[in-house]
């Protein structure tokens, strides 16, 4: 593991209640953004763990509908709570995120942080609970909800193209699943069973918090203490990194819609990780393929060849895997498919001019630099790192990237392995 | 060099200030300073949209150009002599954008690193156009792709479908992006013509925010912005005069979405240009649909609870050269209860709705909102500019927030709201096994 000696980004504290919280204070933000990171596998349970905030939202014991709830928030000079579900690599996690206007800026003095904290606690651990289970009313309602995002899913085709990639590549392993979860699971999700689970999970599971604004940490960590006072049993710590899986033959996948443009996903693997020795390369071929507007994709599939308004590429890097994707007409498909694996073929042999080397190197480090005032990127970003034992450190990283030659490039598009085209079309 | 005439913004509350000139040559050039940021944010804008496509020539005669020629140019713009502009601005590492509105195009970059050198490359592009046969082709082909893109988006779909319901003869109608057909019929020419007049100092802005000193600031834009001479004649835009009533009730299409989508739009026909009185009416219309269709209100708990729409229901509402239009949509299994639920909901619920208490807890919510959003470069920059062209500055919402009264909000809603004016689009689930 890489040794950060920069200063942290975070100040931690490690809470009796068994929460982690990290603290960042800075001077540039008017709102105090929350984030709470409630973490899990990937497992069986995935479709009632997105359902779970779902249910949440609906009501607590104090504030036990949507209304009311909302009513509160207004009253809070419209604090936003929200919460959302995602995947980093084969784990599930649910954030809950509040994001309240700080004091300091209002004409009035109030102590709203405190107020708002106290929200996000009732929303997450103090549901509207009836006879020893989540409101009947409420959990099938958000079951129908949840069944109509999730068939939604199929309106944006950008999106649903690469979900279908995602799902063809990784049909053996727990990264098939969608972090919505499944029509098939859904049906058979009873609220007395839902809360059960969720009390199980939410009591054990690791629990990250994040705070980031114009606040001073002590008072924050006191004011955390007061309000997450509860005692949790012993956590149940999350299953290792997911092993890498080998590419075997190239699997080819169409599926015929009625639409204006065809959608073609390529899906590769890598297996490189945060804190591995090829991480920073990795980036860097990734700029130079398809990351930017100078790189290879957008000038040869859009610029020269007119083919596509979209040619881009992007890294997931805790499941390690890259994609590629364009939308082009259908009787391009196979200039398409040939322009883009012509091009990381390109950078494999080398041929990265001195221009494309110095802009992808350039464009990474301003975009970490300008990361610094990203106070939600720079939370999901130390996240992630923490998953994999280690912490952001933006300044490691500069350090790191620049010391990347094009030789590592070129060996980092060696080690990518072509796994799956996915077309959409016509 | 002339001393320029800075005036200074400021706001207590927020404790922000920007700092505003206009140079000889008639460019308007804003600073907010923001110390201890790493990002510097600059946008370049002009006020002309996909509305703009009647407006008179230099010789005062009047021009008609093809539908969706300003996003066309802002296209090509990026073409330049010395290569394409997004290359150029990646080497110095900064990534450089540019979008296109009813109203307004702007073209923008974010860097750390090198800021200078992408401010200058910023002004250079955007003020020496080179418009060339090959790369207007090249570009055709792409916007096309991009037109193509948004017809598969329903979203996009049922919105553009109710614009085109609301009016008949007014560009709003009209796609931002033009059509296939629109834009086949651009060149080098028409690019000219609009660039001229569009693009000519006087209707401009360059709003840069960041960590930076002012005076080397507008030392440096006032060095490196091209000199220019008053526009010849009169520089009117034209707009077509819309009738009272909308122009189609009602209107839907098939697509391959899971649940069906509706829009409800009501059409005002007549809408201040600028100024304050504009940025009220907006404001009022905002919070008063928030107040009625917002999800704290009782019409969205029984809509909600009854199960006819699937989540939140989303309004808007903007007017734009002379009209305005409000919108309610969501997402729903039971398309044919729309727009009947809502119009029946609007009578029903529209006193309660704006009770003082409801009333007074959605003011402190605009606030928030409000105060909230300065903690990004992006809003502080586009939110001024855009207010700007309105004659208004964006420090003052706060007051005209706090200002706002009950029963201006009644009147304004009543009005606004008139069910002889209302019109609604939807996007239908494809039948299956076609």
């Amino acid at each position: 593991m890489i040794q950060n000696n920069n200063p942290p980004i975070f100040e931690r504290f490690e809470l009796d209640s068994g929460v982690s919280l990290s603290v960042n204070s800075n001077r540039k933000l008017k709102n105090i953004i929350v984030k709470m990171f409630v973490m899990a596998d990937l497992d069986e349970g995935y479709t009632s763990r997105s359902l779970v905030p779902m249910v949440l939202r609906r009501g607590t014991t104090r504030l036990p509908d949507m209304q009311a709830l909302r009513r509160h928030r207004e009253s809070l000079y419209g604090c936003a709570l929200s919460s959302s579900v995602t995947k980093v690599g084969e784990w599930q996690v649910v954030v809950f995120s509040l994001d309240i206007v700080n004091e300091a800026f209002l004409p009035a003095k109030e102590s709203l942080f405190e107020e708002g904290l106290e929200l996000l606690r009732e929303l997450i651990f103090d549901p509207l609970v009836q006879d020893g289970a989540f409101s009947g009313e409420y959990v099938e309602r958000e079951k129908e909800f949840l069944g109509t995002n999730i068939r939604s899913l199929v309106d944006d085709k950008n999106e649903y193209s690469i979900r279908r990639c995602t799902e063809e590549m990784c049909s053996a392993e727990p990264y098939r699943r969608h972090e919505l979860g499944s029509l098939d699971e859904l049906d058979g999700i009873e609220p007395a069973g839902l809360l059960d689970f969720y009390s199980d999970w939410s009591s054990r599971a690791p629990l990250s918090l994040y705070v980031c604004g114009d606040v001073d940490p002590a008072r924050v960590r006191d004011g955390v203490d007061g309000v997450f006072s509860f005692e949790r049993p012993e956590q149940k710590p999350l299953s290792a990194l997911p092993a890498v899986v080998e590419a075997g033959e190239v699997r080819e996948v169409r599926e015929q819609f009625e639409v204006n443009q065809a959608r073609l996903v390529l899906g590769f693997r890598h297996g490189v990780r945060p804190g591995d020795d090829a991480y920073e390369a990795l980036a860097l071929l990734n700029a130079v393929l398809g990351g930017f507007a100078h790189s290879k994709l957008f000038q040869n599939v859009r610029e020269k060849a007119s083919l596509a308004y979209t040619a881009r590429s992007w890294v997931e890097s805790t499941k390690g895997l890259l994609y590629m994707a364009c939308g082009i007409a259908t009787e391009n498909y196979e200039k398409a498919l040939e322009i883009s694996l012509d091009q990381l073929e390109a950078i494999e042999r080398g041929e990265i001019s001195e221009g494309e080397f110095d802009a992808s190197l350039k464009t990474i480090i301003n975009q970490n630099r300008m990361l610094e005032d990203n106070y939600p990127a720079l939370v999901g970003g130390d996240f992630v790192w923490r998953l994999h034992g280690g912490e952001l450190d933006l300044d490691g990283l500069r350090e790191r990237l620049a010391k990347v030659g094009r030789d590592d490039i070129s060996a980092a598009a060696a080690t990518l392995r072509h796994d799956t085209t996915y077309f959409l079309h016509s | 060099m002339t001393r320029l005439d800075i005036e200074k913004l400021s706001n207590s509350t927020l404790k922000e200030e920007v700092y505003r000139a206009t140079l000889p040559s008639g460019l308007g050039i804003s600073f907010c300073p923001k110390p201890g940021f790493q990002k510097r944010y600059a946008c370049y804008s002009t006020r002309f949209g996909s509305i703009d496509n009647e407006f008179s020539g230099a010789g005062g005669e009047l021009l008609r150009v093809p539908d969706g020629i300003a996003h066309f140019l802002e296209h090509t713009l990026f073409e330049t002599p010395e290569g394409n502009a997004s290359d150029l601005f990646a080497l110095n590492g900064a990534s450089a954008n540019a979008s296109t509105s009813f109203t307004q195009t702007t073209y923008l970059f974010a860097a750390s690193d090198k800021f200078w050198d992408s401010l200058g490359l910023l002004i250079d592009f955007v003020e020496e156009p080179c418009f060339q046969d090959d790369k207007v082709e090249k570009e055709r082909g792409i916007i096309e792709q991009e037109i193509k893109g948004y017809d598969d988006n329903p979203g996009w779909v049922s919105y553009r479908g109710l614009l085109g319901n609301l009016f008949s003869e007014h560009p709003v109608r009209i796609d931002i992006a033009g059509t296939v057909e629109t834009i086949a019929e651009i060149d080098t020419a028409t690019l000219q013509s609009c660039y001229d007049r569009f693009y000519h100092p006087s209707n401009m802005h360059l709003f840069v925010v960041g960590d930076l000193d002012r005076e080397e600031l507008f030392d440096f834009i006032a060095g490196r912005s091209r000199a220019a001479e008053a526009l010849d004649g009169a520089f009117e835009r034209k707009y077509p005069v819309e009738s009272a009533t909308v122009f189609k009730a009602e209107g839907q299409v098939e697509m391959d979405v899971a649940a069906a989508k509706f829009i409800l739009g009501f059409k005002e026909p007549d809408a201040p240009l600028a100024g304050e009185e504009l940025v009220r009416r907006e404001l009022l219309s905002d919070l008063g649909l928030d107040l009625l269709f917002g999800s704290s209100s009782d019409l969205f708990r029984e809509l909600y609870e009854k199960q006819l729409i699937h989540d939140e229901l989303w309004s808007g509402y903007d007017a734009l050269g002379g009209v305005a239009y409000a919108m309610v949509g969501g997402d729903t299994s039971r398309p044919e209860e729309f727009p009947g639920r809502l119009l029946d909901g609007i009578e029903r619920c529209l006193g309660e709705a704006l009770s003082r208490d409801n009333f007074e807890r959605k003011k402190r919510q605009f606030i928030g909102d409000f105060v909230r959003r300065f903690s990004s470069l992006e809003f502080i920059a586009h939110g001024f500019t855009t207010y700007l062209f309105r004659d208004f500055d964006l420090f003052s919402l706060i007051d005209l927030i706090n200002g706002l009264d009950r029963e201006m909000l009644e009147e304004h809603l009543v009005s606004l709201l008139d069910p002889a004016r209302h019109s609604v689009f939807k996007v239908l689930p494809r039948p299956q096994g076609q």
